[in-house]
């Protein structure tokens, strides 16, 4: 049932998604050109890029469009689903209320990823139609990889190159973990509102977002100064003890922390939604 | 248990939000008005001076430089730094303006008419020696004076001597001593009238005839010999630790701090998820209590992990 209930939540989504997503990737070719005529005629004197920085603008906000449309599609179609009147349909289909909940939360992930994918790919046809300074480059894609080859086989010694192969696998789990909390805080947050609140439940959820976006930004900026003091109080207190092998794993088990962090956040944020539920539909 | 927890939640985001406020070390900072004409370190005040253009900083001593702040709401700190030369000057490092009190105009008032110490000073390797007036007088010999073509003048060995105001930090080139092909040449600045000199007030080797005074037998010697026994004097600028919240000697803070951060985040912190999923894990209403033990496995890792780190650091 798990493959049904995601397929009827993916294909809600996709057919409204998939039109700002090409758009998207059409307007990068736009802001592609306004780069390269800034690049090659940046020189040239009495010429105006009006049109150009036009482009750029629009791509930025199409980019920032696209991030807010996915989730709004998956914030309309968790509370339709579950908390309108379709919900009492929903709630009586012969599948567990975690399935449910699960598809829901698998097709906020798959958008969150094709969305971060969709604005890659429209950054990766902006670089390649940028040209390089550099003569021994195409475009500004070709510099970027090749630089990056380049720094990881010259500038990173032998010994040291597996520690950052286990960084680069550790940063990707966390940017996995990061769309899946994106989505994970939103369907808490649309659950919290829409349960808890018996009137003007929209506007309930809307308050809970914007709520929710102040305390994250205090925390971060408040866990961000913490590191930061901390840091500098360990190297102040511990730099003659430090070697190079220490530090290393001091860094590989601070990005182990995030992701152990991220995914306690995860399934504490989905398992409050899931009690939420629970609770409404009277089953504590 | 719910009233207990509220408490808890609000206690670590009080504790969370001022921890940081206690790390920051007392930096000095100063401070400039908003017109910038005035500065004070908060016990004197000092005012904008003037300085004539070929007046240069070139401390002799090591200089401590300490932040400045204009208290504008925009911007806190304006990446600026002040040097407090004395009670009386204090200098700006990076518009390289000066600021005195009554008794610092006075003192540069004796300085421009002439009330200063001399040194020789090699241009390339910053090394001084004292050039009293003893030797200034001796190196103007008469029979030794000289036309020299100032585009000749110019090359790698230049000894310029310099007029250092009381503060040592201050000084104007009153003269400089050049090696050239036949020997030493000591021509007087300050005796040379401003067609010598450019918009900075320093000396321009464009063209033009200059008179010089070849240095031959103890003057010529006084040179040779100051160059092998210079005194390399000036050392450098010290900034404050920009990065650094805790500031120097403060082992106590640092140790607070290295504690009581983790003790927050990896110990307070992952405990409300850690009790949250103990309870509802045992709780009968629960309806399904396996997915609250992964939420205990994870935040016990939470901890396990900090602790990893703090050992990995402290070990």
């Amino acid at each position: 049932m798990m493959k049904k209930c995601f397929k009827y939540d993916f294909s809600y989504v996709i057919k409204t998604w998939w039109l700002a997503a090409v758009s998207l990737v059409l307007i990068s070719f736009g802001a592609g050109w306004g780069f390269r005529n800034i690049t090659l005629y940046s020189a040239a004197p009495n010429r105006h890029f009006i049109l150009e920085y036009g482009l750029i603008v629009v791509y930025i906000i199409a980019a920032g469009a696209l991030g807010i449309l996915t989730q709004v599609l998956l914030s309309i179609r968790l509370y339709t689903n579950f908390y309108s009147d379709e919900g009492y349909l929903t709630f009586t289909l012969p599948v567990k209320r975690s399935t449910l909940l699960k598809s829901k939360v698998l097709c906020g992930f798959v958008f969150e990823l094709l969305t971060a994918l969709t604005i890659i790919t429209s950054i990766v046809i902006i670089l390649a139609m940028v040209p390089s300074e550099h003569k021994e480059y195409f475009n500004l894609l070709q510099e970027t990889i090749c630089e990056f080859i380049q720094w990881f086989i010259l500038d990173i010694p032998n010994s040291e190159k597996i520690w950052f192969i286990l960084y680069l696998f550790e940063m990707f789990l966390i940017g996995i973990l990061a769309l899946l909390g994106i989505c994970t805080t939103l369907y808490m947050l649309i659950t919290l509102g829409a349960t808890l609140v018996k009137k003007f439940k929209i506007g309930a959820i809307i308050g809970f977002i914007v709520g929710a976006d102040y305390v994250f930004s205090i925390i971060s900026v408040a866990a961000g100064i913490s590191f930061t003091l901390w840091i500098d109080a360990a190297s102040y207190l511990f730099e003659d003890k430090m070697n190079v092998t220490t530090v290393f794993w001091i860094v590989l088990f601070m990005f182990f922390a995030l992701i152990v962090i991220l995914s306690t956040v995860i399934t504490l944020f989905v398992n409050i939604t899931q009690g939420l539920i629970d609770r409404k539909l009277n089953l504590q | 248990m719910k009233k207990s927890l509220c408490f808890l939640l609000t206690f670590i985001f009080l504790i969370f939000l001022i921890t940081p406020v206690f790390c920051f070390a007392d930096m000095p900072v100063w401070v400039i008005s908003e017109e910038e004409k005035t500065i004070t370190d908060g016990q004197n005040v000092y005012f904008l001076y003037e300085m004539p253009p070929e007046i240069e900083f070139i401390p002799e001593n090591e200089i401590s430089l300490y932040k400045v702040t204009d208290n504008s709401d925009d911007d806190l700190y304006r990446y600026e730094y002040v040097a407090k030369i004395n009670d009386d000057v204090v200098y700006m490092h990076n518009s390289g303006e000066v600021f005195v009190t009554e008794e610092g105009k006075l003192q540069f008032k004796s300085f421009l008419s002439g009330e200063y110490s001399r040194y020789l000073y090699h241009v390339e390797h910053t090394s001084v020696v004292d050039f009293s007036e003893e030797n200034f007088e001796k190196f103007m010999v008469e029979e030794n004076k000289t036309e020299i073509d100032v585009t000749t003048l110019w090359n790698d060995d230049i000894y310029y001597i310099r007029a250092y105001d009381k503060t040592e930090c201050f000084a104007h080139k009153c003269g400089a001593v050049y090696k050239l092909d036949d020997g030493y040449y000591y021509v007087y600045y300050d005796g040379l009238d401003n067609s010598y000199f450019d918009a900075y007030g320093d000396f321009s080797y464009r063209r033009g005839i200059v008179t010089a005074y070849h240095l031959t037998g103890e003057n010529e010697k006084f040179v040779i010999e100051a160059e092998k026994n210079n005194v390399h004097r000036f050392e450098e600028y010290i900034y404050p630790e920009e990065e650094n919240f805790i500031g120097d000697d403060d082992k106590t803070k640092a140790l607070i701090t290295f504690i009581i951060i983790p003790v927050i985040f990896g110990f307070i912190i992952p405990v409300i998820p850690l009790i949250f999923s103990i309870k509802f894990a045992n709780s009968k209403k629960a309806v399904n209590s396996k997915r609250w033990y992964w939420l205990t496995i994870l935040s016990l890792l939470w901890i396990i992990v900090t602790l990893t780190i703090v050992l990995l650091f402290a070990l």
